[in-house]
């Protein structure tokens, strides 16, 4: 899949264009047009999240054009921009946002609310291949959408709070004495991150660090 | 006001349709149609009209609007006007428009016509290619001179445009609905020597003057009035002339204030009833297109229509902004040859801002 970003100018595009300095082929992930878009991800959080979807998109190779935005609302919040994404042709939505200090019940409890401030949920369905994806058939007005919800963050990392920074430091090998996976993402060296971006360039090691990313991705695709 | 344009086959449109409000600002990506509606309407009244302009290898003073948007495409490398024509090879192309008498305001517009049809008039231009030539034809009653035969039918023109060459042979040269004024940044060579071969007329007129007092708004120098005096090497140059006595030579001043100058002296001279203004963010920072809303808006108050094309979100955020309740924004795009639009009010385009949608490039989204 070809990631189309529906504001080219934001920090989320030139994030993904800057994996270059990782190797990426971002020509390859970023397209130039749209098409018609009938696919949409929503990213909730910052930085990483941008660059995760980049290597997705580069792992998931292939001439499918997908829309990607960045709302100004963070986390859960960005939920609250649905109808503005059902205006057009969309089908279906990936929402990818970080687990936070929810328990996983809570957090997928917390999306629906906020899924049914914009619209109705007709029924909701599980991911079989990952328990942190849930799919939501959301109806509003006559339009009925898909939103994949994914929830970022790893249990096999013992923190308050997850978040896609888990997946980043179990790839830097960092998996005991985290506290707060974002802060000890930061702590560590540009170098030792840039490292563990170039890593993600092995698929299997990826797919396995972003399992339910992957999964959520394949849901979107199908 | 002109309400709709239909275009059928003309330039890298085959077909299309767009409504009008009394400021109305195209927003797109590039190749998204929005020049070439512009140069539709300016087309429309009459392309063999003569515009303000004097274009290079223009074989008449003033140019005729054909001949001006030739001039705006001469990077074709191409002398005929089968540009005009869809692909270059389309047999015919129309451009048909409706006015109406209404001028109000978009919400009194939409109230009226859930309670009453509103009387419009329909005008076209068809541009017809047989053999060597385009030939022009009009709904207008006055612009039937005489008769071509098209597939067995007698189909009656008004004018011949060499396909091979800029000239053309045409008796009628009036305007036959509202006219319309094309500004775009490269026409400014073209309107400067226009100027030039008209400046007595713009002095005696108090256009000059008038002109100079309202780009002094945008100035921290006070203009009295602009000259036309000779430059080094003798040529005629557009001088700013101030309060001490100094002049200051136009195109010293920068190019957003050469551009609005520009634009101002054309549009008085002219007084058209729709300005068309293509790539309206070229040169102008933010306060002079602010100086721009306002006077769009005294436009409208005095019945006249504005059709721009821009690139910039600030542009259109400024502009529908300071005349909100006149101004609707229109995404546009083409997809195979068909041109498609969304209107927009400004609240909707600040509301997918905040969602992360960057409304010049949502047409994949939304169209």
């Amino acid at each position: 899949m070809r990631l189309f970003f529906l504001d080219p100018t934001s920090r989320a595009s030139i994030n993904v264009r800057r994996l270059r300095n990782y190797g990426f082929d971002t020509r390859r992930i970023v397209a130039q047009d749209a098409g018609t878009l009938d696919k949409l991800i929503v990213l909730g959080d910052g930085s990483p999240e941008d660059e995760i979807m980049g290597i997705l998109s580069h792992h998931h190779d292939g001439e499918r054009t997908i829309g990607i935005v960045k709302p100004e609302t963070a986390g859960m919040a960005a939920l609250d921009h649905l109808r503005n994404y059902a205006s057009g042709n969309v089908q279906k939505i990936l929402f990818i946002t970080d687990q936070d200090g929810n328990g996983l019940e809570q957090f997928f409890q917390l999306a629906r609310e906020r899924i049914e401030l914009t619209g109705r949920v007709q029924s909701i369905e599980t991911c079989n291949d990952d328990d942190r994806v849930r799919i939501y058939h959301w109806r509003f007005s006559n339009k009925s959408i898909d939103i994949i919800v994914v929830a970022s963050g790893s249990e096999d990392l013992d923190t308050r709070s997850h978040e896609i920074e888990d997946h980043l430091l179990m790839i830097a090998g960092i998996t005991s004495h985290v506290q707060d996976s974002k802060e000890q993402w930061r702590a560590l060296d540009e170098s030792e991150r840039e490292d563990v971006l170039r890593l993600t360039q092995n698929k299997d090691l990826f797919e396995i660090a972003f399992h339910q990313h992957v999964c959520g991705c394949n849901c979107l695709e199908r | 006001m002109i309400k709709n344009l239909t275009i059928q086959g003309f330039r890298g449109i085959k077909e299309g349709h767009i409504s009008f409000s009394p400021i109305t600002i195209l927003l797109g990506s590039n190749n998204s149609g929005k020049s070439t509606i512009l140069e539709a309407l300016f087309l429309a009244p009459n392309p063999c009209r003569p515009v303000p302009y004097c274009v290079p290898q223009g074989e008449t003073f003033p140019s005729s609007a054909v001949v001006t948007v030739y001039f705006l495409h001469k990077t074709l490398d191409y002398a005929g006007y089968a540009f005009l024509l869809h692909n270059y090879t389309s047999k015919n192309a129309e451009i048909k428009i409706e006015t109406g008498n209404s001028n109000d305001n978009l919400q009194e517009m939409q109230d009226k016509a859930e309670t009453l049809a509103v009387n419009t008039n329909e005008h076209f231009i068809r541009f017809l290619k047989k053999d060597q030539y385009i030939y022009l034809q009009s709904s207008s009653q006055k612009s039937i001179v005489t008769e071509i035969e098209v597939n067995g039918t007698k189909v009656p023109v008004y004018c011949q445009l060499h396909d091979s060459g800029l000239g053309f042979n045409c008796v009628q040269s009036d305007a036959f609905t509202e006219d319309t004024l094309l500004l775009s940044p490269k026409l400014s060579l073209a309107g400067y020597e226009y100027l030039r071969r008209k400046w007595p007329e713009i002095v005696n007129s108090g256009i000059s003057r008038r002109v100079a007092k309202d780009a002094s708004e945008l100035s921290w120098e006070h203009y009295m009035d602009f000259t036309m005096e000779p430059m080094i090497g003798g040529q005629l140059d557009l001088y700013a002339y101030l309060e001490d006595g100094r002049r200051i030579r136009l195109g010293d001043l920068g190019e957003g204030m050469q551009s609005y100058v520009l634009s101002r002296i054309l549009c008085e001279l002219r007084k058209p009833e729709v300005i068309l203004w293509d790539d309206i963010e070229s040169h102008l920072n933010p306060r002079m297109l602010s100086h721009i809303a306002d006077w769009f808006g005294e436009l409208v108050r005095e019945k006249k229509q504005v059709v721009i094309s821009t690139h910039s979100l600030e542009a259109t955020k400024v502009i529908a902004g300071i005349n909100e309740k006149d101004s609707k924004i229109c995404i546009t795009t083409i997809r195979n040859s068909v041109l498609k639009t969304k209107s927009l009010t400004l609240t909707e385009v600040e509301k997918l801002q905040e969602s992360g949608i960057d409304a010049r490039v949502a047409e994949g989204l939304m169209l």
